[in-house]
């Protein structure tokens, strides 16, 4: 509670002093007639359309802006002289021009930007302080620019890069609204180690690891859940370790940048978006849905199951293979357990400024309801983000974000008091009987069940994220650069599962309190020289240094009462039975430094050389420090006179190899033991990790290649590129011998994995037509992996396989990780199954992704959006229809169960019935293989419809109206609910042994499935 | 320029120490306990008491295989044991148990060497947690000796026989007598438990008159268990007999014997009547009744058994003073409320008979029986014991099972030591 109000606090004073800041120098404004000013309008040169946030600057100086909605600029406080400004925009050509000032007056220069969808001069972060064109970069380049999603229905910047970057994938976890999910770039390339990649936010990092919510919910949260996208100027997305070389340890697995919207000089531009619609059940329990689930709850005739043995019902006998029916009373009156869950979400922002201050403030706040009765996420927040110019070489911004969510479930997942669970196993479900005389009404014959009651009890998570962050940049001379940026990142998570007195299946009540709390504090400084070395003419240096600071500290609490004496608010202290289950603290510090040479020949070929040095406190003691190098070029052959520009405009040739790395965690170098309770309750210890003195990081050497290519005018724009990926010094769990004592498995940099993989993305202007627009953007991708070696536990005893939990595996020499289990290796023969009992059952997560989106735009206010996902190459445990299945109550089993029921009563052969049929759906020797099944599916993500209110109808600068649609379709041929759901334990669970199941292993087990949701959007600008 | 590179190598230079800096990478955090913090006087009650419940985890993690395999109970429920109730023992189904018994071993040894450097050698030499520390290391050495059927040396980490755990168990119950004795009463039943332990261990290495002599100390209602605990480490067999029905008693020889409370039982029914069945779905429950609650705890050693031991050592005499032995079984029994005296006989194959029984019924379910099968089935003479054929398996005979544990997989495939991998 401290916390929170000292947090709060400081981030409100943050605010207070920026706004004084940004007050003060307008009093001064009138004092500034010495000076001129230069205003214009920045245009698509072909549309004549007005471009927003298009860099305005003014050449080898720190002044610039950028440009709004109406593509309006204005640059201020210029001495009388000529300058060269210059615009940028991404996915555009760039322009200067030489505008002449004088003192007073006020200077005009419109600059009309030509298309290009490859854009070599765009500036892209490389964790250097120099500015860095794109085609100086030797890696791949992702970019998402908010202005093209400015119409998609996206509610965080999780959903803004999904499918749209080739190699990212993001692994949803369930359609509770609220519920988050897991990101991966370039797939797994650790065993043991988180796979999230790091994540900055305007230059400062963040924590990034994924949360678990309410454990009654099983969803987790991602960071990027609580970035409003409505802030989000552009995400780029940096792949691979050639790429991440300078963000060091930790990098590994990525890095996604998120920038915000700044301040822009000028009048203030407020923007406004006002969204309504709903959630709609989508798939299950409607007649297209073979699973029915029983979420129909009123149609009666249809809710009955096979009865597994011999059962009693009150006074009737059901023999095994007879129809059990069942009756719900607390079935809603419309005989359907999911209603449409109401949306809306408010969004206001204003920017402005002028040459000394810019400021960019919003706010914004959220309600979604799910389709079942108890789900609700609000959320809402603030930011402020404040730029500075003292100086005119110094630029100080301060960026202060506060989001909050509110968060209630359903019992989710696979859990006892789960709603689908209960709701989806039919009378083979544990709320039976009811409570008082709810099942007075039901025949005695028929079970009772009253899921209804799941409803009683209370799952929430409540977080709180703060971000601030104070970035200066210092350029003293043209040639030199600084930026300093200190960070604070600060996330709080409740979790509260209140079951109350008298809930049916806990009638004395239960009540669970967790808290968990992630603090990382930054400290990152970068500076560049650029220079003429040895005077060769033609030939520039780059020459970067930095270093940072990065320290984590994390906690987690938990704590529970039973046993509470009546009804009534429960608290901690209203039970009889209190437990303090776990507080688990840990901190991490790394720090580095980094050098990096960067020659550039003719402005055409640059090579690029670096190193970064680490330590982190989760080394060994033996180890020391960490060094990861790269080496890259860049090699534009579009720039030589020689090259057909007239039909190919831009080629750019790049290549790199480097390493960057990844840290166990805080405690595994470390000898250790575990608090525990003998002696009829006295503290003891017993012995928990043996400790490993030598434990590095992971490194992951990675060699990249490909290409960035447009042609015909823009009308194609295409990006290729060809990864392979070596991780040396894998964490293995290595087995101890048990009679030393020890006998948890000790991380030892043992392993050797490798991944490949290639990536396409492609840009296209079908059609650019005055009046009619149609672009398509198109990635896609294919990965490749498997463990090469996992180390021996002794020497000459190598290790061929490591348990990745929930039946995956990663066995040496095969691609990883996978599920491994009994098979049926004669499908469609209408015979005994036959079974494979050790089969390769597929790969855990997607090895082949794409996008495909679209736009059409008709008279220039008119636009249909569309975008396309596809996960392909992976296989889901389908627990939920495993779990009913063997107890009788899957409907698209019961014709097999009957007929072999039939069969065996009769003592005759079964026929008629396919070889995984009769396993599927047998009572005895089921087994989770027979029902992991192909999991690939394509979803149509989203459509909508935008149209721009013409400025004779309205009274701001620019208004629209978008309808839109998410998951409208999905095909695939799973036949579970839906394959991109997952239980969250999978996800956000430990090491591969840990209570739920592991890191790596996934299972849809009774989740939510994602609903369908239609939304009506209003934009203004005023 | 000049003086812009000059403030380059200046950041540069002052960024360095960040690296550098001793210190800056240490793990500060609070939540796991590490290695050094225990090297304080204050940590000696936790370290014993850690010693203390690695043998009740010990026992209690193994009693589900070793009642199994020495079929003290049946198993008649749905967990995969392989085909260990059948007395067929792959190193795979024994991970769990090897693992558990091998830990209090580690924490005894390491733990006494941790506490000689924290106490003073004289406080060392007279200290009750010390006294019990050797205790507890010596009944970890016993219940590994007697259940394996290869130990692994602590040292050299090389198989080596069991028995030589039982050498360890004496050195460490002697030492555990002699620090005891000089702590004085509070120390005093770890020194009668030590006794219980010594003897044991005496008579496993042959010496069945010292094991005598020190089984006489130890009093006939003396008992000393391994704690467990409803909320914590609790009763697996009650568990696992209570809330599941995995395990019956149904076809063991204590099924023969209803009533003898000693191993007490108690026939399940389901609400229609009719015989209540494991959670396999076809073995009668006959419900273990010995361990009624989470937090029963198992006996480490107590008098009884040293009454059936010295019975044990009677018959063992070169002239077999059956009398004498009837006299301790009826001793032991006379403990018991319900139980009848034997009547003695002057058979010294009956004898022996009575004392198998004796000694099953008075360590039921405790960890033992398996040692006792396997030492009794390899005499010849009167000593010689098979088990009964029982409904569950007609032909039984322990030259068909299984009398030890093997090695486990787990150990195999990380012990350099070991020659061959299975």
């Amino acid at each position: 509670m401290n916390a929170r109000r000292s947090t709060s606090g400081a981030l409100v004073a943050s605010l207070l002093v920026g706004g004084a800041l940004l007050a003060a120098p307008c009093a001064r404004a009138a004092a500034q007639q010495s000076t001129g000013r230069i205003e214009g309008t920045v245009t698509d040169a072909r549309s004549q359309q007005p471009l927003s946030a298009a860099s305005v600057f003014i050449q080898n100086t720190g002044i610039g802006s950028q440009t709004n909605d109406r593509g309006r600029f204005v640059l201020v406080n210029l001495p009388p002289g000529s300058y060269q400004v210059r615009v940028r925009r991404i996915g555009f050509t760039n322009a200067v021009k030489t505008v002449a000032v004088q003192a007073g007056e006020t200077a005009t220069a419109d600059f009309a930007l030509t298309e290009a969808p490859i854009s070599l001069e765009e500036v892209v972060v490389t964790g250097t302080a120099a500015v860095t064109r794109a085609k100086e970069v030797p890696t791949s380049t992702d970019i998402v620019n908010m202005q093209t999603l400015r119409n998609a229905p996206v509610a965080n910047a999780q959903e803004v890069i999904a499918g749209r970057i080739p190699s990212v994938t993001v692994e949803a976890n369930s359609g509770q609204p609220g519920a988050g999910g897991s990101i991966k770039i370039r797939g797994t390339n650790t065993l043991t180690q988180s796979v999230m990649p790091l994540m900055y936010v305007d230059g400062v990092r963040i924590y990034n690891e994924i949360t678990r919510n309410n454990w009654g919910a099983r969803t987790a949260s991602n960071p990027l859940q609580d970035i409003n996208p409505d802030d989000i100027e552009r995400i780029e997305v940096v792949k691979g370790a050639a790429a991440t070389t300078l963000y060091g340890t930790e990098a590994a697995g990525g890095v996604i940048q998120i920038f915000t919207k700044k301040g822009v000089a000028g009048r203030p531009q407020w923007d406004a978006n006002l969204t309504t619609g709903a959630n709609v059940n989508y798939r299950w329990g409607d007649r297209h849905d073979p699973t029915q689930l029983f979420t129909e709850c009123g149609d009666k005739a249809d809710m009955y199951g096979i009865a597994t043995s011999k059962t009693t019902v009150g006074t009737t006998v059901y023999q095994k293979g007879d129809r059990v029916p069942f009756q719900d009373p607390t079935c809603p009156a419309d005989g359907n357990w999911t209603d449409p869950g109401p949306i809306q979400q408010y969004d206001l922002s204003v920017r402005g400024g002028n040459q000394k201050v810019t400021y960019f403030v919003s706010g914004n706040f959220g309600d979604v309801q799910g389709i079942l009765q108890t789900q609700r996420s609000k959320d809402g927040g603030f930011r402020g983000n404040f730029a500075f110019f003292p100086m005119d070489k110094l630029q100080l911004s301060v960026n202060s974000a506060y989001t909050r969510r509110n968060t209630r479930w359903a019992g989710d997942g696979n859990n006892s008091e789960g709603f689908l669970l209960n709701v989806g196993r039919g009378w083979r479900g544990y709320f039976q009987g009811g409570v008082g005389d709810q099942c007075a009404v039901v025949p005695s014959n028929e079970v009772c069940v009253t899921n209804g009651n799941t409803f009683d009890q209370t799952l929430t998570t409540k977080s709180d994220h703060y971000l601030s962050g104070v970035n200066l940049n210092y350029n003293p001379t043209e040639h030199l650069s600084n930026r300093l940026a200190v960070g604070w990142d600060y996330t709080i998570f409740n979790n509260v599962t209140n079951l109350p007195f008298a809930y049916q299946d806990f009638p004395e009540g239960y009540f669970w309190d967790e808290n968990s709390s992630h603090t990382k504090l930054s400290l990152d400084y970068a500076g560049s020289y650029l220079s003429n070395v040895w005077r060769v003419p033609n030939l520039a240096s780059t020459f970067s240094w930095g270093g940072q600071l990065f320290r984590d500290r994390n906690r987690y609490t938990e704590i529970d009462v039973q046993n509470f004496a009546g009804p009534g608010d429960p608290t901690l202290t209203t039970g009889s039975e209190l437990t303090y289950r776990q507080d688990l603290p840990s901190a991490i510090t790394n720090a580095g430094f980094f050098f990096q040479e960067q020659l550039g020949f003719h402005d055409r070929l640059f090579v690029t050389g670096g190193l970064r040095v680490d330590g982190n406190s989760a080394f060994g003691e033996n180890f020391g420090l960490q060094t990861y190098p790269k080496l890259g070029f860049s090699y534009v052959l579009s720039d030589f006179g020689f090259w057909p520009k007239s039909w190919l405009e831009t080629f750019k040739l790049r290549g790199a190899v480097g390493e960057s790395g990844k840290a166990p965690g805080a405690f595994d170098k470390l000898r250790t033991w575990t608090p525990i309770t003998g002696d009829e309750n006295k503290p003891g210890f017993t012995p928990s990790n043996v400790g490993n003195p030598d434990l590095g990081p992971e490194r992951t050497r990675e060699l990249e290649g490909g290409f960035d290519a447009s042609a015909l005018g823009g009308l194609i724009g295409t990006e290729f590129t060809y990864y392979n990926a070596r991780t040396f010094d894998a964490l293995i769990p290595v087995p101890r011998p048990p009679s030393g004592g020890f006998s948890n498995a000790q991380l030892q940099n043992v392993g050797e994995i490798r991944n490949s993989g290639v990536e396409l993305q492609l840009n296209l202007a079908l059609l650019r037509l005055r009046n009619f627009d149609w672009r398509l953007r198109a990635n896609g991708n294919r990965m490749w992996n498997r463990a090469v070696d996992l180390g021996e536990s002794a020497p000459g005893f190598p290790i061929t396989e490591v348990y990745t939990g929930l039946n995956s595996w990663v066995k040496v020499g095969r691609p990883f990780p996978q599920y491994y289990g009994p098979k049926v290796t004669n499908p469609n023969a209408d015979a005994a199954p036959v079974i494979d009992p050790d089969a390769q059952l597929g790969n855990v997560s997607p090895d082949r992704m794409w996008g495909l989106g679209t736009t059409l735009t008709f008279f220039n206010n008119l636009s249909l959006d569309a975008f396309l996902e596809h996960q392909g190459g992976f296989v889901v445990q389908n627990y939920t229809a495993y779990q009913n299945a063997r107890r009788g109550v899957w409907q698209p089993c019961y014709d097999v169960q009957e007929k072999t029921v039939a069969a065996a009563n009769a003592g005759t052969t079964l026929t008629g019935v396919r070889a995984i049929d009769r396993a599927r759906c047998a009572f005895k020797g089921y087994d989770i293989g027979f029902w992991t099944e192909k999991g690939d599916f394509t979803k149509l993500r989203y459509v909508s419809l935008t149209y721009n209110l013409p400025a004779r109808l309205i009274h701001t600068d620019r208004a629209s109206v978008t309808f839109s649609a998410r998951n409208l379709f999905t095909w695939s041929p799973y036949h579970g609910a839906d394959p991109e759901v997952q239980d969250v334990a999978d996800q956000a669970g430990g090491s591969g042994d840990n209570e739920f199941g592991g890191r790596f292993g996934r299972r849809d087990y009774y989740q939510i499935p994602q609903p369908r949701t239609f939304t009506i959007s209003l934009r203004t600008t005023f | 320029m000049t003086r812009a590179r000059n403030w380059a190598w200046l950041a540069t230079v002052a960024l360095l120490p960040l690296g550098a800096c001793h210190g800056l990478f240490d793990v500060q955090s609070p939540g796991k306990i590490q290695d050094a913090d225990l090297n304080t006087p204050v940590a000696v009650p936790g370290i014993v008491t850690g010693m203390s419940y690695d043998m009740a985890r010990a026992l209690n993690n193994s009693s589900e295989a070793l009642s199994l395999l020495s079929v003290e109970l049946y198993h008649g429920g749905s967990y995969n044991w392989g085909d260990l109730p059948a007395g067929i023992v792959k190193p795979e189904d024994v991970n769990g148990t090897w693992e558990a018994m091998f830990r209090p071993r580690y924490t005894t040894t390491a733990g006494i060497a941790r506490i000689k450097g924290l106490i003073s050698p004289d406080a060392f030499a007279k200290s009750p947690e010390v006294a019990r520390a050797y205790m507890l290391g010596g009944f970890a050495n016993r219940h590994i000796g007697e259940n394996v059927c290869q130990t692994i040396n602590p040292a050299t980490g090389v198989p080596e026989s069991n028995t030589a755990e039982f050498d360890r168990g004496i050195a460490n119950f002697q030492q555990a007598i002699q620090i005891g004795t000089a702590a004085g009463k509070d120390a005093a039943d770890y020194v009668t438990g030590a006794y219980g332990g010594l003897a044991t261990l005496e008579a496993w290495k042959g010496n069945w008159a010292a094991a005598a002599t020190d089984a006489a100390k130890v009093p006939a209602d003396f008992v000393i268990t391994a704690p467990l605990m409803v909320d914590g480490l609790s009763n697996t067999l009650n568990y696992e007999t209570h809330s599941r029905y995995e395990y019956s008693v149904w076809s063991t020889e204590a099924a023969l014997h209803y009533g003898d409370p000693r191993v007490p039982w108690d026939t399940l029914y389901s609400d229609n009547g009719a015989i209540a069945v494991g959670a396999n779905g076809a073995t009668p429950m006959f419900q273990q009744r010995k361990y009624d609650d989470l937090g029963a705890n198992i006996p480490l050693t107590k008098g009884t058994e040293m009454l059936v031991l010295r019975a044990e050592a009677a018959l063992r005499q070169s002239t077999p003073d059956i009398a004498g032995a009837y006299a301790l079984m009826n001793e032991e029994r006379a403990q018991y409320a319900s139980l009848n005296p034997l009547t003695p006989s002057t058979d010294i194959n009956q004898a022996w008979a009575d004392l198998h029984w004796e000694r099953e019924a008075v360590t039921w379910l405790e960890g033992r029986h398996l040692w006792d099968e396997r030492r009794w089935f390899a005499e010849t003479g009167p000593a010689h014991y098979d088990i009964p054929k029982t409904a569950g398996d007609p032909t039984a005979t322990l030259a068909d099972r299984a009398i030890c544990i093997p090695i486990s997989k787990d150990e195999l495939q990380s012990n350099p030591n070991i020659p061959s991998q299975p």
